[in-house]
């Protein structure tokens, strides 16, 4: 029996409880509005903040997407607390929707006192459509209801479709912090990590966004000392790999070798995590060329573990403080072999067409159902199989090192191992562990010493073995040959005439020639090794240039190179071996002459040149050569790195590690003004 | 047969380890006019031969590097030094190698000429012997005549293995630093050596080149 | 009187010491220096002289290759120097001051040798028939002292400071011996009322005709040079300068100089590169002076050391303009003097 009909209504107070009390922060709300974009198929979003220092600021958002019809606005976009009919429904560009209820979106709204709508949508790009609200009438009726409000129509202000919302009279100021936020969660919104665009572009009109945009882009990747890559496929198993920075392989395993349940599969969506490790000390950086200083900027900004569904950033997984992944608390047990979140970066990236993964109304995350709690599951297993080799390879290395030390200190190790488990001091546990911790520095130490020493080895065994040589070599053949051509010259002239020029002066010449390169080498040889040229004093730079010049005149003439010296004013001085600075310029110089080989150029020409810039003196060395064509610049300077068959590929950082040695810098342009490499090296000096 | 001043030179001796190279010398002598006696060895003891030289030969060229093959104890620097004492004209030939050039530095004031082997022929030779044979008869030339001036000492036993000192000289045309060996100071000498303290010594300041620098009658301060 | 050194006393001597200067006044009674070179150039003419007894030595300023062999003339002992004139200047090169000031004092103390400080404008001297006139440095330039700065702001280098001499002989200029002065030097030399007389028949032209000032360019240079040799309107322009040292002479002092007195006699000691890039075969020696030159040595020289010297009543410069001007057409196809170098600039 029907007596009443009557409706659930709503007070205008929800709005409200739905809107700022329910979804609270600022940025967040903003983010849904780009978010909406993104369901509309825009590439860009621009969102801008107009003195919003103060309360009664401005936002507006503008993006490039559908638009809207009234029929759109009045169904959709003004219904608030609908979820998604079908959300594997994907847009005409592929996306599948980020599926918002409106309810963030409705907070947003409310930031100010009046908001204003303007659309244009693909069907009717000749007008637009304008929807007013002024939140203050809300505050003056009982019902939500009660506000009628108007689509109206306009002539267009921009071209093309797109929708334009502005937030008038802001109640709050949106301070630096938030903005900051706002920045970086735009700057994370769309995965900028990955090589292939989704295509979706927001933009923060403020600094704050540019520096962070910018940093962003900085993808130290190649610097990570490890690079986790574990995916779950459309069954539910999963299988992980650990790379190395260069992403080679180091370790892998299957479902069942790294999974905690290797016999049942994961039940979540399909997922990939990709985790980059970086071991951030002064050590490991010392080859490099960047600074750990500037990796830990860079993590420190972007670091932790993303969560991305359907391409776009999930809020807070990998906030700054948000550890959802327990990467800090499994690190406190073994820090050598464990990322924490100032240490890494990554992300997981999941296709939810089935929405498994639902986010909370507050944006506050992911629900906790099975499907979440099985992708953290995964997550972690691979960590944890990560961070089991990573301690066995550093178990085998320690082995290894113990082994290959010298019987006293191992002596000495052993007994001072033994005072320690003899000892009946309560503090022994932390004894112990401090010892351990002594031990593992040591022998981190050790191994990086190690290896610089290897380097320097190889080296000094080749330039060994050429000046033992050279003296033999610069001594009777040489000096045989060289007397007895000018005694054939000589006596043939004497004998025969103008005749014996004319017929044999060119092969003799040549001869002569030959003679004056072999012996070159030798004496080349030797000058570098000398005791004196190490030696600590006042050096003047000019006079160096001028000898190494000098000395290498013959490869140049070999190698039919023209070498040009321009000296700038002064005679710039500092205080550091001849060698060093000999080193830097030979190591360059053969650089230079090495890659002519790889191209045909009419006038081979190498530049060398200073000038006295404040208390330096910079050098360039640039050729007209093929410049630098390796991919990645900052490649050049690692030791071993070479693109030539039998090269060491030392020398460049020899060159480097002098100049820093030094105190001075050196950077490279790949195609300076001769067209070829340019190097540019600043030393500071004492005087000129 | 040669005529320089009033010397006769008809015999040249030629001395060098390798049997090839006494040969070469020799060939490029002969072309100077001069009859040339390459020096088998073993040389034996320094004197012994000196003595042996006098009267016998009227010249000599030598290389520097004596030792290598089984053929002397004594460098060439050394031994043209005691033929110079001997009044033989001793001709040194070398190499540039800034190493030896220590080494042979304190034999110089007794070895006027030294000449890379790239360099020597029949003119340089004959140059390079009236040099020796004047300046063993007191006249020196003005690349070879020691003035008494001011050496400063820059810099002593920074080397590794605390072999050398430094030292500028003021009144040259140069300001390099030339590198000396404390050995030759003798020990009383070296164990004075202070950095930054003004010595005297005849040095030969008139010569453009540092290798050609030769010091002697040390005075410290 | 000649004596063994082919050099016709009293005469004035621009000694080939390479890229520095030294000019000796000699007479029958005693010889003095201008600035002294560096190495053992001087030394070797004095003692080709038989003159063991410098009455004294005036040092424009304390370049070591003005200076240095100063040093070894007090050192050495076969040299007696019985007084010297120089400003203090460690501004510089100290450690050359230094070792100078050491060995000075060393002197003073043992031999009876009057050193002179503050040498300025005004000051003078007569040795043989030489009258020696200081024009500069004035004393406000002196005391002030290198490294400060004067009322217009512009930084007093060691240069500024330079001795400017004029040398008269039997009461009528003869030469004038600027010394390295600058723009700045030469600027407060001329402030002044009346402006002081320069003229002299033979010029030594400032710091070997190298660049006038470290800050100086090409036009700048060309300017000094012509303003110059207009103050002092030379017949002959002597250069002293070191072969392959510093790029001098410069060309567009060359240029500026030649067209400001055309026809004038120019000379360098040393053959420039500019001038000639090969070095001088060994037998071209027809116009060398029988005199200490640092070049012969190295085949570097041009007119080599040159003397001025009395002859049937008046003074002449040899190597004479014939024999110079026939090695130069032998030996410098691209000699700056005779404009036989390109002008395209």
């Amino acid at each position: 029996m029907t007596d009443h009909v009557v409706h659930i209504r709503f007070a205008a107070d929800v709005l409200r409880r739905l809107g700022e009390e329910l979804n609270p922060s600022v940025d967040q709300g903003i983010i849904e509005l780009v978010k909406n974009a993104f369901d509309a198929d825009a590439s860009k979003c621009t969102v801008e903040l107009r003195n919003v220092d103060t309360a009664g600021g401005t936002v507006i958002v503008t993006d490039d997407g559908q638009g809207m019809t009234p029929k759109d606005i009045a169904d959709g976009w003004l219904v608030l607390g609908r979820s998604i009919k079908d959300p594997s429904h994907r847009t005409p560009k592929g996306r599948l929707p980020a599926g918002s209820k409106g309810l963030g979106r409705l907070a947003a709204l409310r930031l100010g006192h009046r908001t204003t709508l303007r659309t244009r949508s693909t069907t009717g790009a000749r007008t637009a459509y304008k929807l007013e609200i002024d939140w203050d009438i809300y505050d003056n009726v009982e019902l939500v209801e009660e506000v009628p409000l108007s689509i109206t129509t306009e002539t267009p202000v921009r071209r093309g479709r797109g929708t334009e919302i502005e937030i008038e009279e802001l109640r709050h100021r949106i301070g630096r912090t938030d903005v900051t936020r706002l920045a970086r969660a735009l700057v994370l919104l769309a995965d900028p990590f990955s090589d292939d665009a989704s295509g979706f572009n927001p933009l923060l009109l403020a600094p704050e966004f540019d520096d962070l945009a910018k940093l962003v882009e900085a993808r130290y990747f190649p610097e990570a000392d490890y690079h986790l890559r574990a995916e779950i496929d459309s069954d539910g198993y999963g299988n992980v790999d650990v790379l190395d920075g260069y992403d080679k392989l180091l370790y892998t395993a299957n479902h069942q070798e790294f999974s905690e349940h290797p016999d049942s599969p994961y039940s979540c969506p399909p997922a990939r995590f990709d985790l980059w490790v970086f071991i951030l000390s002064g050590e490991n950086f010392r080859l490099r060329s960047v600074s750990v200083r500037e990796v830990q900027h860079w993590l420190r900004n972007f670091g932790g573990i993303h969560l991305y569904i359907n391409g776009l950033r999930v809020n807070p997984y990998g906030n700054s403080g948000n550890d959802w992944l327990d990467l800090n608390l499994s690190r406190v047990r073994s820090p050598e072999n464990r990322p924490g979140t100032n240490t890494s970066i990554g992300r997981i990236r999941v296709d939810d067409p089935q929405e498994a993964l639902i986010q909370k109304t507050d944006r506050s995350g992911v629900i906790e159902s099975e499907a979440f709690r099985d992708l953290r599951n995964f997550a972690t297993d691979a960590l944890e199989f990560m961070a089991k080799r990573r301690q066995a390879d550093a178990e085998k290395r320690r082995q290894r090192e113990r082994n290959a030390s010298k019987r006293t200190s191992e002596r000495t190790r052993a007994s001072l191992a033994k005072a320690i488990e003899t000892s009946k001091t309560p503090d022994k546990p932390q004894l112990q562990r401090a010892f351990e911790r002594y031990e593992r520095a040591t022998t981190h130490e050790i191994d990086t010493l190690r290896q610089e020493v290897q380097l320097y080895r190889t080296l000094s065994t080749a330039g060994i073995t050429a000046a033992t040589f050279a003296h033999e070599s610069a001594g009777s053949p040489l000096k045989v040959m060289s007397l007895n051509m000018d005694t054939v010259e000589r006596r043939g002239t004497r004998e025969f005439g103008t005749e014996f020029t004319k017929v044999l002066g060119s092969p003799l010449a040549a001869i002569r020639r030959a003679i004056r390169s072999v012996g070159v080498l030798g004496s080349v040889t030797l000058h570098l090794v000398e005791a004196d040229k190490r030696r600590l004093r006042r050096v003047d730079l000019h006079s160096v240039i001028s000898e190494v010049v000098d000395t290498l005149g013959p490869f140049f003439e070999q190698r039919d190179v023209q070498v040009e010296v321009q000296l700038g004013q002064g005679r710039p001085f500092l205080r550091t071996s001849e060698a060093a600075i000999e080193s830097i310029l030979t190591n360059l110089i053969s650089n230079s002459l090495i890659a002519f080989e790889d191209v045909i150029t009419d006038r081979r020409r190498i530049l060398i040149g200073t000038e006295i810039s404040g208390g330096n003196a910079v050098l360039r060395i640039e050729d007209n050569g093929p410049g630098i064509t390796v991919p990645t610049v900052a490649d050049i300077w690692l030791p071993g790195y070479t693109t030539r068959v039998h090269g060491t590929g030392l020398g460049l950082t020899i060159v480097r590690d002098a100049v820093h040695d030094i105190g001075g810098s050196v950077e490279v342009l790949r195609t300076g003004k001769l067209e070829g490499a340019e190097f540019i090296i600043s030393l500071p000096i004492l005087g000129a | 047969m040669l005529t320089i001043d009033s010397a006769t030179i008809s015999t040249v001796g030629v001395i060098d380890d390798n049997p090839e190279a006494r040969q070469s010398y020799e060939w490029t002598l002969q072309d100077a006019n001069v009859e040339t006696i390459g020096e088998a060895g073993p040389l034996g003891e320094l004197q012994e031969f000196v003595g042996r030289a006098v009267n016998r030969l009227d010249a000599v060229l030598c290389d520097h590097h004596l030792r290598i093959r089984n053929y002397s104890t004594f460098d060439g620097a050394q031994l043209a030094a005691a033929l110079y004492e001997a009044s033989i004209p001793a001709v040194l030939c070398t190499r540039w190698e800034d190493a030896h050039l220590d080494l042979i530095r304190p034999y110089r004031d007794r070895v006027p000429a030294l000449i890379q082997w790239e360099d020597l022929d029949p003119d340089t030779f004959v140059d390079a012997l009236a040099l020796t044979i004047r300046e063993i008869k007191g006249e020196f030339s003005e690349q070879r005549r020691t003035w008494r001036t001011q050496v400063h000492i820059a810099d002593v036993g920074v080397d590794e293995q605390n072999e050398f000192f430094y030292v500028d000289l003021p009144g040259w045309t140069s300001d390099k630093v030339i590198r000396l060996r404390k050995a030759d100071l003798g020990a009383e000498l070296a164990n004075q050596l202070k950095v930054d303290a003004r010595w005297h010594a005849r040095v030969n300041i008139g010569t453009e080149d540092a290798w050609e620098l030769y010091f002697r009658d040390w005075e410290p301060r | 009187m000649t004596d063994p050194a082919g050099v016709t006393e009293p005469s004035v001597t621009i000694l080939d010491v390479g890229h520095g200067l030294c000019v000796l006044l000699t007479s029958e009674a005693e010889v003095t220096l201008i600035d002294t070179g560096a190495g053992s150039t001087v030394l070797d003419q004095l003692r080709s002289l038989s003159r063991t007894t410098v009455r004294r030595v005036l040092i424009s300023h304390a370049d070591r290759d003005h200076v240095g062999a100063l040093l070894t003339l007090l050192s050495d002992d076969s040299f007696e120097v019985q007084e010297i004139w120089l400003n203090s200047d460690a501004f510089k090169e100290s450690a050359l001051w230094a070792a100078l000031i050491y060995e000075i004092d060393d002197v003073e103390r043992a031999a009876d040798t009057q050193v002179q400080f503050g040498v300025r404008e005004r000051q003078g001297f007569s040795t043989g028939p030489f009258d020696v006139e200081i024009l500069a440095p004035r004393l406000r330039l002196a005391g002030l002292g290198a490294g400060s700065r004067d009322t217009d702001g512009r930084r007093l280098e060691t240069n500024s400071l330079s001795v400017v001499a004029r040398v008269h002989a039997h009461g009528s200029p003869l030469a004038l011996l600027p010394g390295d002065i600058d723009e700045v030097g030469l600027a407060h030399l001329l402030d002044q009322t009346p402006a002081p007389d320069l003229y002299a028949p033979i010029l030594v032209f400032p710091h070997h005709g190298g660049h006038v000032s470290r800050a100086s360019n090409a036009s700048a240079n060309a300017d000094f040079a012509s303003r110059f040799v207009s103050l002092v309107r030379p017949t002959t322009v002597i250069f002293s300068i070191g072969r392959g040292q510093h790029g001098t002479p410069r060309k567009e002092i060359i240029d500026a100089i030649r067209n400001t007195v055309p026809g004038i006699n120019i000379l360098c000691t040393q053959l420039s590169m500019l001038c000639s890039s090969a070095p001088v075969g060994a037998g071209n020696v027809a116009h060398l002076l029988q005199a200490a030159s640092r070049g012969r040595h190295v085949r570097a020289w041009c007119a080599g050391t040159i003397i001025i010297d009395h002859h049937e009543g008046s003074w002449r410069v040899r190597p004479s303009r014939a024999f110079h001007q026939a090695f130069i057409a032998a030996n410098a196809s691209t000699a700056l003097c005779t404009g036989q170098l390109s002008t395209t600039s």
